[in-house]
């Protein structure tokens, strides 16, 4: 379980995240949303202990982030970054590995290599374990780095994942359209069906809300909205946010869907403050 | 470890041997392998019946051995703080040298010895301890400068670690000759060594020193790998991994900082080594760090031993300063790894 109160960061003078408080308890797929410079990553940053608040505190499991040990909270919670290049040919088999580098002391055990080939066998990767990671295309090197942290919070003891949480930063990014579905819907088989919490910055409202149970909205630093997925993305709240005229589209016979357009309606023009802020 | 590197381990365990007994035949006194093995042999009450000159038994116990010691010593020290460093900065242009870590040990070495010519307490105790101690801690503060001037919100930025490298290394080369022409000759050596370094003058005193400065560090280092290896996903990712990395970065700097610092202490500043020796092992045995870390110290060793070799029989009777041939080979090498670095960042 993860409890933030009151946290906030900010760098120089800028602030980034403004006295913001969360609370994630139960199994479910969260997706952040927000324009850009909104704090998406620098909260999931805060959440996942990787910087500490200025303000206010992150508790996991009713320990706060910085009182866990790096090896004993890294198997609490698994983060994949926006960017990552990996320095000097690995392989992708040698890649998943390191997502196993907790559970085993010096050589990885049967286990681990069990659970590193499944892995390689779900991604129709298997044949090409071997190659240099650095080969691959940008696609294909975010499935893997996805696939790593999946491997970082599997124990083979038990199937659950209960009170962990997978932080999934624009996962998104290089995958084409088949594989953007299926990523999410990976992260919603392999954690949130095993009990386990994903929380996700997302820039497409459309997977957000295929995909989310509960929607976080932030701008400029700002909670603007945590509530679940229907509720929250709500056209209006979001041509406010997006400053985009944005439309629910539901044609009835088939699941709704989202448009956006340049124009933006005089009725939503006005700034976000007359909205109602949260906290 | 896979059944190449295994191969490659003997190969070069076997090319450490040739190396050695080489370099301990060859010289302005030739004395032949036989009576190499034959002196060795004797000095340890071992009686082998093939004749030697009592001259050839003193070159080699006091002259050749401790030297070639040495020269495998700091050989190992440099190349394996080569990939420690390149492991840690995810860069394989980054080197102790290249840095500025050597000039920093330099300068401090230096430091020591002229003000020890003034105040002679300094010198009482252990004079080699306290100047590998002294150098160490030059190359710290070094090596902290660098880091903190090329780190910028959480990144390391390459081009600011290089630059301040080139900066630091420039102000420390500054001051160490400045020194040596304050200092009377004999008090402290001739900038050559400095910058180019010599492995004249090795002593066994020294070399016990230096065998504690490097052999533990290196112990250290191994038991480090598995975290190097996570570093090459990037410090974040190798944090969210369960890697300590904060406790990484200091162990890998306080480390290759005290084999850099106690190296140049003795020798003087000698470039490359790290650089050639990791590329080259990195591109046959690939990024494992506990092999490269492993056999860069034999590789490096046989590198210097090598180099050594060259720089005393090559002009005989003078000696070319070694780190003239450690960079006639080096500097190619390191062409060529920036040209590969072109290629992957603008293909």
């Amino acid at each position: 379980m993860i409890l933030a109160e009151n946290i906030s960061f900010r760098v120089g003078k800028i602030s980034l995240l403004n006295r913001a408080s969360f609370r994630f308890d139960k199994p479910e797929f969260v997706a952040v949303i927000g324009p850009n410079g909104a704090g998406k990553s620098t909260l999931l940053q805060l959440l996942s202990g990787f910087y500490k608040p200025a303000t206010g505190s992150v508790l996991i499991n009713g320990k706060g982030t910085h009182l866990w040990s790096v090896s004993e909270f890294a198997g609490f919670r698994a983060y994949l970054q926006q960017q990552q290049s990996v320095f000097e040919s690995f392989t992708v088999e040698d890649v998943l590995m390191m997502g196993r580098t907790i559970h085993f002391a010096s050589k990885p055990a049967a286990t681990d290599q069990t659970l590193v080939e499944q892995m390689l066998m779900q991604l129709g990767l298997y044949e090409r374990r071997n190659q240099a990671f650095n080969h691959l295309s940008g696609g294909e090197q975010q499935r893997i780095q996805f696939a790593r942290t999946l491997l970082q919070l599997k124990d083979p003891a038990t199937e659950s994942l209960a009170g962990k949480t997978l932080f999934l930063d624009e996962p998104l990014n290089n995958l084409d359209l088949y594989y953007q579905y299926n990523l999410l819907q990976l992260a919603r088989t392999n954690v949130v069906e095993q009990q386990g919490t994903v929380i996700a910055v997302l820039h497409d409202i459309n997977m957000a809300y295929r995909f989310a149970d509960r929607v976080i909205v932030l701008s400029n630093g700002n909670t603007i909205c945590d509530a679940p997925v229907e509720e929250a993305l709500d056209p209006e709240l979001l041509s406010a946010v997006y400053r985009m005229n944005i439309q629910k589209q539901e044609p009835g016979n088939q699941p709704a869907y989202f448009t956006a357009s340049n124009s933006l309606p005089e009725s939503v023009a006005e700034p976000l403050n007359t909205l109602r802020l949260q906290h | 470890m896979n059944s190449k590197t295994t191969r490659l381990l003997i190969v070069l365990l076997l090319v450490l041997l040739a190396s050695f007994i080489t370099a301990l035949c060859l010289g302005a006194l030739m004395i032949s392998p036989k009576q190499v093995v034959a002196i060795l042999l004797d000095s340890i009450g071992i009686e082998t019946g093939i004749p030697f000159e009592e001259v050839q038994a003193q070159v080699l116990l006091t002259l050749r051995l401790p030297r070639i010691v040495l020269a495998l010593l700091v050989g190992a020290a440099l190349a394996v703080s080569g990939v420690v460093l390149q492991g840690v900065f995810r860069n394989p242009l980054v080197d102790s040298g290249l840095i500025g870590i050597g000039s920093g040990a330099s300068l401090f070495a230096a430091i020591y010895i002229l003000a020890g010519s003034y105040v002679p307490v300094l010198l009482s105790g252990n004079p080699a301890l306290t100047l590998a101690v002294v150098a160490f801690t030059g190359a710290g503060i070094t090596t902290a400068l660098v880091y903190r001037i090329s780190r910028f919100q959480q990144a390391i930025h390459v081009t600011m670690l290089i630059l301040a490298g080139v900066a630091l290394n420039a102000i420390c080369g500054a001051l160490t000759g400045l020194m040596t022409y304050l200092a009377s000759e004999s008090e402290l050596r001739d900038l050559t060594f400095w910058t180019l370094g010599s492995l004249g003058g090795a002593n066994w005193g020294n070399n016990l020193i230096l065998a504690l400065f490097v052999v533990i560090p290196f112990i250290v280092l191994l038991r480090l790998s598995r975290s190097l290896d996570a570093f090459s996903l990037g410090e974040q990712s190798a944090y969210f991994l369960g890697v300590d990395t904060r406790r990484t970065k200091l162990i890998a700097f306080v480390c290759t900082t005290a084999m850099v610092g106690a190296s140049v202490s003795f020798v003087g500043s000698i470039g490359f080594i790290g650089l050639v020796i990791p590329h080259i092992l990195r591109a046959v045995i690939g990024p494992n760090h506990r092999n490269l870390i492993l056999l860069s110290a034999i590789a490096g060793a046989i590198l210097l031993c090598l180099s050594d070799l060259i720089s005393r029989t090559i002009l005989m009777p003078t000696e070319v300063p070694v780190g003239i041939i450690t960079a006639l080979f080096g500097t190619p090498v390191l062409l060529v790894i920036i040209i590969r670095q072109k290629k992957r960042l603008f293909a």
